[in-house]
């Protein structure tokens, strides 16, 4: 029998050089740093062992995140120092170890405990617009309940309350050409919302005068209620 | 439009296409240098998709070699799909590298690996996307150089109109002696233009430079006479090999990639060459002879590619692993020492023998997708044409093996279409595959066994003993894939077959000469591009751009030809001696078999002489 050993937390990002990685390629290359960091990863058992370790929630291609926590069960226990430097030269371009400590093993897990992400929106935009993407933006706020059809390749398209997912108003700021848009989804045990859901409903309903190809995504943070 | 500050498309373009990662770059081990600190800048390329082309080992090496260089820098690019092309073309945006997104214009010299002729549309696609002048006759000094390597050089002439030069063989020393007179001939203000660096290349062993050359053809329309017409130039360019791989430099920081690749794992090469002689291989005569790797060596190199890559699994790589030498030796090494790390060992070739399944039971990958046999043909009468030294107890010991060892299901590769071939013959392999069956049935005394009989059809290649057969017509392949389709009624036999249009195609450009150029010119234009791929291949186009070029496919295919013909490849040499060639044509004839010089005597094939090896044999033994 193993004894318990409390499990690593790490906040990481998901960088601009790894914008375009799918969820699936960010884990095995986070699974490849692992490796190569040399550190004592537990592993699952089995037929097929796998390490033990999961993040707090998927990332889309094309988006980019802040803030992204993963816990890791370790065999042994190891200083946080000696942790970043084993994974000093393991990292690669776009993922970086912005913190790490210790959690008690039996804490929920991240997924369990994650509640809210926020994200940035950034978009060019003509000075003309200027005026009409603020009225959008203040219509869109002002409305108490927005209902949009999210369609699902295999699934039964479904009503969803964009409104319902949205902790707070959608903010708004003028960068040079371009106008950046905030805002905080919701994640709750029975769903949450894309952030390209808000920018299509911003574009396809609210006419905001934006290319939404050309949008960037980026997640800024995310909360996680930490019980240690 | 807001553009991705690392990218040189903008993020409008990456977030409409399928997988933006593969042109983005940036992988752990990647290796991004200045231009100003470099006299040569190299962009390697594999004319298919990032997934494919990143798995190419060659590639993988020169990388290595070019950038440890310090005078050398070389980048990477390939093919873009379908979707990002259309993309480029509407938008006016030149195919640019990974590293470094610059133009691929910029560089010096770019490099293309062939693995097979289908690709050849995707070559002159990507000149194009590059927007470099497509003939090489019109290039200025001011463009890249175009080389080519890969098997597929082996019978250049089909490309020769668009490609500067090729390189023939192993690329390890060459290309850095390619570097070394780039660098000199920059220096000298590029003295001589673009003729004056291809003859200084083409003194290179190994260079083939083909507007050198002028061929002549006879009123048949088979070629008369390949001329030299440059004194630099020399009258047979013969491969290039690597005599002591022990001391070529490998890859052992390789690219590990974001995405998913083809072959996403640790290539640990065990050798090089293969001597067992079946006589529709191309691989086992360009890739002559055998050099192995010494055990030592390999088991460093192995320790060095787990810590620098994080890889999980390592694959034991070359044209029939199972031959190495110290083949179960290095298996239970590596075993042991990546025990803790979960590091698994994979062959990905077998032999048909029982000492194989134990093998196999040992080692992992095979144990999830099950295992391949390769008997090739159904028939020991033709297995003795094509020399492929297995009997008919030889596959009912190792299915028994199997079996016995707990596998429910095999994979069975043959191929129709070889010469001297009857229905026999063809039947042989239905018969073969339910032999199979109830040789399951009376191991296991039960029937959920699963059989994959897969038949490709054989497209005859330049420098084999089969040069101068004339391939099967698409339509007597078809009748023998439907023959085999009507004997093969089990349920638990799947019968997979390959396409007689793509097979019909190679076969013209494994055989061609220099006129190809204005076919492949021709298709191109129509829109082929993808061609290995079924979903883009598009037939009709290639009848088409024969049909305009006024050129006969059938004269490069299913032609037979006299063993005195001129061929088009006639000056290009893997080592082996024509006679050696035709000699084992006629063996083959006359059902007789030809045993492996490996272990056995001296065929007389020609390599080990031509090329100057020390030794017949460089075997995996330390040499103290």
């Amino acid at each position: 029998m193993v004894k318990a050993m409390p499990k690593l937390r790490m906040k990481i990002t998901k960088g601009e050089s790894i914008r375009y990685i799918s969820h699936l390629d960010y884990l095995k290359t986070f699974e490849r740093i692992l490796k190569r960091s040399n550190l004592p990863i537990k592993y699952s058992q089995g037929f097929n062992p796998h390490m033990k370790f999961s993040f707090s929630s998927a990332l889309a291609v094309g988006v980019v995140s802040l803030e992204d926590y993963v816990d890791i069960e370790l065999l042994e226990h190891k200083s946080i120092s000696e942790i970043k430097r084993c994974f000093a030269d393991a990292l690669c371009d776009g993922i970086e170890i912005v913190e790490a400590f210790y959690v008690d093993e039996k804490i929920p897990s991240l997924m369990s405990t994650i509640s809210q992400a926020s994200y940035r929106v950034t978009n060019w935009i003509v000075k003309e617009d200027f005026e009409k993407s603020y009225d959008v933006i203040n219509k869109f706020n002002k409305a108490k309940s927005i209902v949009f059809t999210r369609k699902h390749e295999k699934k039964r398209a479904k009503d969803i309350d964009l409104k319902e997912f949205l902790n707070g108003d959608i903010e708004y700021k003028l960068e040079d050409d371009n106008l950046l848009l905030f805002f905080n989804i919701k994640i709750t045990p029975t769903g949450s919302i894309k952030p390209t859901d808000v920018l299509n409903v911003l574009v396809d309903i609210f006419e905001l005068p934006i290319e939404k190809e050309a949008a960037i995504i980026d997640r800024v943070g995310i909360c996680i209620n930490k019980k240690e | 439009m807001s553009f991705n500050s690392c990218n040189f498309l903008a993020h409008s373009i990456l977030s409409q296409i399928s997988k933006p990662a593969r042109y983005t770059g940036g992988e752990y081990n990647s290796i991004r240098k200045n231009p100003k600190d470099v006299d040569v800048e190299f962009v390697l390329s594999m004319p298919d998709v990032y997934e494919v082309g990143q798995s190419n080992l060659g590639l993988k090496i020169l990388y290595n070699i070019l950038n440890q260089r310090t005078d050398t820098l070389a980048e990477r690019v390939y093919a873009p799909w379908v979707d990002l092309e259309e993309k480029m073309r509407e938008n006016d945006i030149p195919l640019a590298s990974l590293e470094s997104n610059r133009p691929l214009k910029e560089f010096d010299v770019i490099g293309f690996t062939l693995q097979y002729e289908l690709s050849y549309t995707n070559v002159i696609n990507m000149i194009d996307l590059a927007k470099i002048p497509m003939f090489a006759r019109d290039r200025s000094d001011n463009d890249p150089l175009i080389v080519c390597g890969g098997p597929c050089t082996f019978n250049s002439e089909p490309l020769a109109d668009f490609i500067d030069f090729f390189i023939l063989g192993e690329g390890e020393e060459v290309i850095e002696e390619v570097v070394e007179k780039v660098a000199l001939w920059k220096k000298n203000n590029k003295i001589g233009g673009r003729t004056g660096i291809l003859e200084e290349l083409a003194t290179l062993k190994g260079v083939y430079v083909p507007s050198f050359y002028e061929v002549t053809y006879l009123e048949n329309g088979q070629v008369k006479d390949i001329e030299v017409i440059n004194n630099k130039a020399k009258k047979m360019v013969t491969k290039r090999i690597i005599q002591d791989l022990d001391k070529s430099l490998f890859p052992l920081k390789p690219i590990v990639p974001y995405i998913g690749i083809v072959h996403d794992r640790i290539m640990l090469e065990l050798f090089r060459g293969c001597t067992r002689g079946c006589r529709f291989c191309q691989a086992g005569v360009i890739y002559r002879p055998v050099r192995e790797r010494k055990l030592e060596t390999l088991l460093d190199y192995a320790n060095k590619l787990v810590e620098n890559t994080g890889y999980e699994e390592i694959s034991l790589i070359s044209l029939s692993s199972a031959d190495y030498s110290r083949l179960e030796e290095l298996i239970d090494n590596l075993m042991e020492n990546f025990k803790d790390q979960h590091v698994s060992t994979s062959l990905p070739s077998l032999r048909i023998d029982s000492f194989s399944i134990e093998l196999a039971k040992r080692v992992k990958t095979v144990r999830k997708s099950g295992l391949t046999f390769a008997p090739e043909a159904g028939t020991q009468r033709m297995r003795n044409v094509i020399n492929k030294n297995v009997t008919e107890k030889n596959l009912e010991d190792a299915a028994r093996a199997a079996f016995e060892s707990g596998w429910t299901s095999l994979k069975l590769y043959f191929m129709i279409g070889l010469p001297t071939e009857t229905d026999e013959d063809v039947k042989g392999i239905a018969d073969l595959a339910k032999n199979v069956i109830d040789i399951y049935h009376d191991v296991t005394g039960k029937r959920n066994v699963s059989i994959t009989v897969s038949v490709s059809s054989f497209v005859p290649k330049p420098h084999t003993p089969f040069q101068w057969f004339g391939q099967n017509t698409q339509a007597e392949t078809e009748r023998k894939q439907a023959l085999l389709r009507s004997l093969i009624k089990d349920r638990r036999i799947s019968l997979n077959w390959h396409d007689a249009e793509t097979s019909f195609l190679e076969g013209v450009f494994a055989r061609g000469d220099r006129r190809l150029g204005k076919v492949i010119l021709a298709a191109w234009q129509n829109g082929a591009k993808f061609d290995g791929w079924s979903e883009h291949f598009k037939f009709d186009v290639w009848l088409k751009a024969f049909e305009n070029t006024d050129i006969d496919p059938n004269f490069y295919n299913t032609r037979s030809r006299d063993f005195d013909e001129k061929l088009p490849w006639d000056h290009l040499s893997a080592g082996a001696n024509k006679e050696f060639l035709q000699k084992e044509y006629e063996c083959a004839i006359l059902e007789s078999s030809t045993p492996d010089c490996r272990n056995g005597a001296c065929t007389n094939c020609g390599v080990c002489q031509n090329l100057f090896l020390e030794e017949r044999a460089i075997n995996g033994e330390s040499n103290a």
